[in-house]
């Protein structure tokens, strides 16, 4: 069977489509409009993105048995930051998959929180849809939302990934520079941690 | 549950790492490991390699290739892993998670050191993530500062990696080697070949001189500001049986994974989606790169090489804007050519006859 030039070309073009397509986890960037979504909380309460506009809204993707998780929870450094920017609101999701070694019933997930003093919410994704359309990676993954539902910022939460020494908090500047009429810089940098566990 | 209590294993192992570098306040459970531990490190014997200091996940060694030592020898030190099942440590570009070791050498004569990368492995993961790195067993060769010598002695560094399996657990361990001093130095008949493997899996800079060559081209993958980096490899003689390649973490550029094709006239050629990790800022208009390509062969010997790229971008909005107006040009080239064809046309048709 010959096939014409035009069909050879469009199946060419098809082959070269569907090899673009890799198995790798798309990662949201700067300047999407940040996927809407609406979860649940441990406690039961449903928290919708949409409804959040008008104010700037931090995603933390947290795993209580991911030892970064737990070494932000124990220093602080989350609550510190989310104590610092009253304005925004501070979202945990957790992506891990219930069955995974990892995954925390809700009671024991909230003795976490209650234990590190966490009082924001966490909300659970157990399906992983909404850390897929984030691209969301590691424990923790970061991103600021504006105001507006924009994504300003993606990344990791500071310079430090082996927790010597910090020099960055890459989310506090981040909501400091909304905060200011400005956009964060740098808009995106690698995260650090244990992949979410989807 | 018994995922939990290993998981309650590896995080009470974690603690007693990084509590015995802090201090001797141990909790209970610790004791018994810390204890472990302390005996490991203390009193090492003068041989080619260290006390293995072990974990839940890997237990790891300073190695050299010399039982003893001559002075102004360097001493060719290796950071040994070996990983329990399932575990493993990274490369210099870990993936999606994770990060590689890094060894501090607190023996002061011998400077700074810097860790080398045999050729790593992919690992894919749940959720489409991936991880680069290596599993059971991979030796780290030490790059010393230029100039840096030994003349026997003790050794001592600290290592800080991760290893991960199904959970990751961050270790910091002081490791510890004395090599005996001799007149000449004597290569170790159980090291000296382990770390020459190792170090023969280190990629290497392609043998121009040899007719080894690299082509690189970079394409606009249709919807700016997303690039297609074409990388191609030529080397006479060699196989791809296993053709993988890598580069390095790029704060600037978002790497997608490389897609390999077997090419007429050419070793190896993998195509690659790069798009800037901030497209909110101006597209750099350099791609630099580090690439290293592993997985080849030459009479069954195995063959990886590393280079760098550095190519110009012409910035992927500059190359759409320039293809628009491109377009916008010929639009106004064609009405103009109609506009004056009909203008000529009506023109004819008033002359009068």
């Amino acid at each position: 069977m010959s096939m014409s030039p035009q069909l050879r070309c469009l199946a060419a073009l098809a082959l070269a489509f569907l090899g673009c397509a890799g198995p790798g986890l798309a990662e949201l960037t700067v300047g999407q409009v940040a996927p809407d979504f609406r979860l649940r909380d441990l406690a039961g309460e449903a928290f919708a993105l949409a409804e959040l506009r008008g104010r700037p809204v931090v995603l933390e993707w947290i795993n209580p048995n991911c030892p970064f998780s737990r070494r932000h929870s124990r220093q602080k450094t989350m609550q510190s930051t989310a104590a610092a920017h009253p304005d925004a609101v501070w979202l945990g999701i957790s992506s891990t998959r219930p069955g995974h070694g990892d995954h925390l019933a809700p009671a024991e997930f909230k003795a976490f929180l209650a234990e590190h003093g966490i009082s924001y919410p966490v909300l659970e994704d157990a399906s992983g849809e909404v850390g897929r359309a984030y691209g969301a990676k590691t424990t923790p993954h970061m991103f600021v939302i504006d105001a507006e539902g924009v994504l300003a910022y993606a990344g990791a939460i500071d310079d430090d990934p082996r927790g010597r020494a910090v020099t960055v908090n890459y989310v506090a500047s981040a909501l400091d520079a909304l905060a200011a009429g400005g956009r964060p810089e740098p808009g995106s940098n690698r995260p650090y941690g244990c992949t979410v566990k989807y | 549950m018994r995922r939990r209590a290993g998981a309650a294993l590896i995080r009470s192992a974690a603690r007693c790492v990084r509590l015995t570098t802090v201090g001797p306040h141990l909790p209970r459970p610790c004791a018994s490991a810390a204890a472990l531990c302390l005996i490991a490190a203390t009193a090492p014997l003068a041989a080619a390699s260290g006390d293995w200091i072990e974990s839940p996940a890997a237990k790891v060694r300073l190695i050299s290739r010399w039982s003893a030592v001559a002075p102004g020898d360097e001493p060719a030190l290796g950071v040994e892993f070996a990983l329990a099942p399932g575990w493993h440590v990274y490369w210099k570009n870990p993936g999606d998670a994770g990060y590689p070791p890094a060894l501090e050498l607190r023996s002061g004569a011998l400077g700074t050191a810097e860790l080398l990368y045999p050729a790593p492995r992919r690992f894919e993961l749940a959720g489409g993530l991936e991880a680069i790195g290596y599993e059971r067993e991979v030796v780290y060769p030490v790059a010393l500062a230029a100039g840096s010598v030994g003349s026997g002695g003790a050794i001592t560094a600290t290592v800080d990696y991760l290893a991960c399996a199904e959970q990751c657990v961050p270790f910091r361990q002081d490791l510890a080697l004395v090599l005996p001093a001799a007149e000449r130095s004597l290569a170790d008949p159980e090291t000296a070949p382990r770390l020459d493997a190792w170090r023969a899996k280190v990629p290497r800079a392609l043998d121009r001189a040899a007719g080894e060559r690299v082509a690189a081209r970079l394409e606009h993958a249709g919807e700016t500001p997303e690039l297609e980096l074409r990388l191609a490899l030529a080397v006479p003689g060699a196989e791809a049986p296993a053709p993988a390649l890598f580069f390095e973490s790029s704060p600037a550029w978002i790497v997608e994974r490389p897609r390999f094709e077997r090419e007429a006239g050419s070793l190896a050629t993998f195509r690659v989606r790069i798009r800037p990790r901030d497209p909110s800022l101006p597209a750099p208009d350099a791609l630099r790169l580090g690439w290293t390509a592993a997985g080849f062969a030459r009479a069954g010997a195995p063959l990886a090489w590393s280079g760098s790229l550095d190519l110009a971008t012409n910035s992927g909005s500059a190359r759409g804007a320039s293809a628009w107006s491109w377009l916008a040009a010929a639009i106004f080239a064609a009405l103009f050519v109609v506009v004056l064809v009909s203008r000529r046309s009506r023109a004819v048709a008033v002359v009068p006859r």
